[in-house]
């Protein structure tokens, strides 16, 4: 079976509202060119706005994208989504399983409000990444994110759990109110970073965030190797190398339980 | 029937259905994964009184850990669901959770879960921490030389119990010997245990006795020291019989685990003083799980 592959014919600067993508259960190529889609102030056929081939209904391409293309993945349950080029906003909100990788940048709010299933993108993500979305309480309930680049401001706002991978910087106001989960910052973080975090974990090589926290003394931990093994072999690349990391648990300020590895 | 001179008796052994889980058991270095191990599977060699089956499978390199440390994968077999459960939870609070260095992890993928570390979490008293990756959760509890960690659960599968044969011998100690020589050859073959001492049982069973509280008692049949006063299986040359139970995943690992073992016998020295190879059975009417001696050798 071959991918489905939607390509991009869309050259205007309107958005286009991509929320259908997710919900396709149709099992006919026509039907699916044929389907309505509201961009701009009319309605098209698919068709008109994407050369679309393929038959496998599950495991989607979409090729030539842009930065207009809002709410790609949004609540998408058991599918795979390719994307080659940049997104609009709102990547994968509300996403409970499947897998989408996108080679290019995402827009605001990417990932907010996920809740299982995993995200690779291989570039940057603008402001309020793992946001809190209006109707939830929590910005990241569960799932697996890896972002290659820079992540924005604001991003990362009451975590639950899950684990999320960031290869470059973490802008600043991030980490707002962790309640739990993984969060690996191979870059630098900005100011304000985990204001009123109660638990979680947080492995960073930036050393000026740890003069909040206490030192921990230096016993040695299954978890961390355990860590570093899974996260290198699930990105198949050596994420974590180090072998002796420098441990801080809870903060000077209060009683929470932040967890945070200088690695 | 011969197998290289060895002479094998036109008889089955008879298996039961059991439940079955695997759990993986690392340490920082293999001296005291083996320790947790082996604790772990102590006095567990018969659902009639240990109430689980378990015994090392096998011993697992750095490498094919969860957590890049040696350890050793263990096989726990019993007749259900809840003592399963049971006796998974009291070993692994009891021999694992305790003993230095250890971590604990889920050997098995599928439907059935059952708990593993979802309630020793509460020994952390509130300093637990729970990860969750890969759509698996563990649990870090905090210990005195660091952190015990384990998985949340592991799978239940269903499983194949008391696969065996029975050797029949001029004397002790080519008998032993010949066990040996099949108990070593089964622990490099995966998803079988040999749940007795040394994976050998000298006090094969049947069923019933003369006292009403026993639900078993000795294999007299299979006593050469009462041969001649009951009704003894026995050829006048065999002074001494020793049986290997097998238990296993699924019939093909049992069958395999027979059949390396009983050739490997065959090619030994010991051979010559192996009158035949027998196996247990009642009559084929209690277990589903026929293990055809020579059907497996052919």
């Amino acid at each position: 079976m071959k991918p489905l592959v939607f390509k991009c014919k869309i050259k205007d600067k309107q958005r286009l509202d991509m929320s259908w993508l997710s919900k396709i259960k149709t099992s006919s190529l026509s039907k699916i060119k044929n389907l309505r889609v509201n961009y701009g102030t009319k309605g098209y056929k698919l068709s008109t706005l994407f050369d679309v081939s393929g038959n496998n209904f599950k495991d989607i391409i979409i090729s030539n994208s842009n930065k207009h293309l809002d709410n790609i993945g949004n609540n998408l349950e058991d599918k795979k989504i390719t994307i080659f080029g940049n997104v609009g906003f709102g990547l994968a909100k509300g996403m409970c399983s499947g897998e989408i990788i996108l080679n290019g940048n995402a827009g605001k709010n990417a990932c907010s409000g996920m809740k299982g299933g995993s995200v690779h993108i291989l570039g940057n993500a603008d402001d309020g990444f793992c946001s809190l979305p209006t109707s939830m309480n929590e910005g990241l309930v569960d799932g697996f994110i890896y972002v290659q680049k820079n992540v924005g401001d604001n991003s990362i706002v009451r975590m639950r759990r899950g684990n999320i991978i960031i290869g470059g910087n973490l802008g600043s106001g991030s980490c707002l109110e962790l309640i739990s989960g993984s969060v690996v910052v191979l870059g630098k973080i900005g100011n304000n970073f985990c204001h009123n975090a109660r638990r979680g974990t947080i492995f960073t090589r930036d050393k000026s965030i740890c003069r909040e926290y206490i030192r921990a003394n230096q016993t040695d931990l299954t978890f961390f190797n355990f860590y570093k093994i899974k996260i290198n072999k699930i990105l198949n690349k050596s994420i974590i190398n180090s072998s002796k990391p420098v441990r801080y648990f809870g903060t000077k300020s209060g009683k929470e339980l932040m967890e945070l590895f200088v690695i | 029937m011969k197998i290289n001179g060895l002479a094998i008796e036109n008889t089955f052994a008879e298996a039961f259905n059991m439940k079955a889980s695997r759990i993986i058991v690392t340490a920082d270095n293999i001296k005291w994964a083996k320790n947790a191990a082996t604790s772990f599977t102590g006095f567990a060699t018969s659902v009639i009184a240990c109430g689980i089956e378990a015994g090392i499978e096998r011993q697992l390199k750095a490498k094919e850990t969860p957590d890049g440390r040696p350890g050793f994968a263990v096989l726990l077999f019993s007749m259900s669901r809840s003592q399963l459960e049971k006796q998974l939870e009291t070993r692994a609070g009891q021999c694992i959770l305790t003993c230095p260095t250890t971590a604990l992890f889920s050997g098995l993928d599928g439907e059935d879960m059952i708990p593993l570390g979802k309630n020793l979490k509460y020994f952390g008293d509130g300093y637990q921490i729970s990860k969750r990756i890969d759509k698996k959760r563990f649990w870090r509890i905090p210990v005195m030389d660091g952190e015990f960690m384990c998985e949340e659960t592991t799978a239940r599968v269903p499983a194949i119990g008391g696969g065996n044969f029975i050797l029949l011998s001029k004397n002790r100690a080519s008998c032993l010997s010949a066990c040996e020589i099949a108990v070593n050859v089964m622990s490099e073959i995966g998803n079988i245990i040999t749940p007795f001492p040394g994976g050998v049982v000298r006090s094969g069973s049947k069923v019933g006795s003369k006292y009403k509280a026993l639900i078993a008692s000795t294999n007299d049949a299979f006593c050469p020291s009462l041969s001649g006063i009951t009704g003894s299986k026995l050829h006048k040359s065999v002074n001494c019989v020793m049986e290997i139970v097998i238990n296993g995943l699924t019939k093909e690992d049992i069958d395999k685990g027979i059949r390396e073992s009983l050739i490997a016998i065959s090619k030994s020295k010991y051979k010559k003083d192996i009158v035949s190879v027998s196996a247990g059975n009642y009559g084929g009417k209690l277990g589903p799980h026929h293990f055809h001696l020579r059907k497996i050798l052919k």
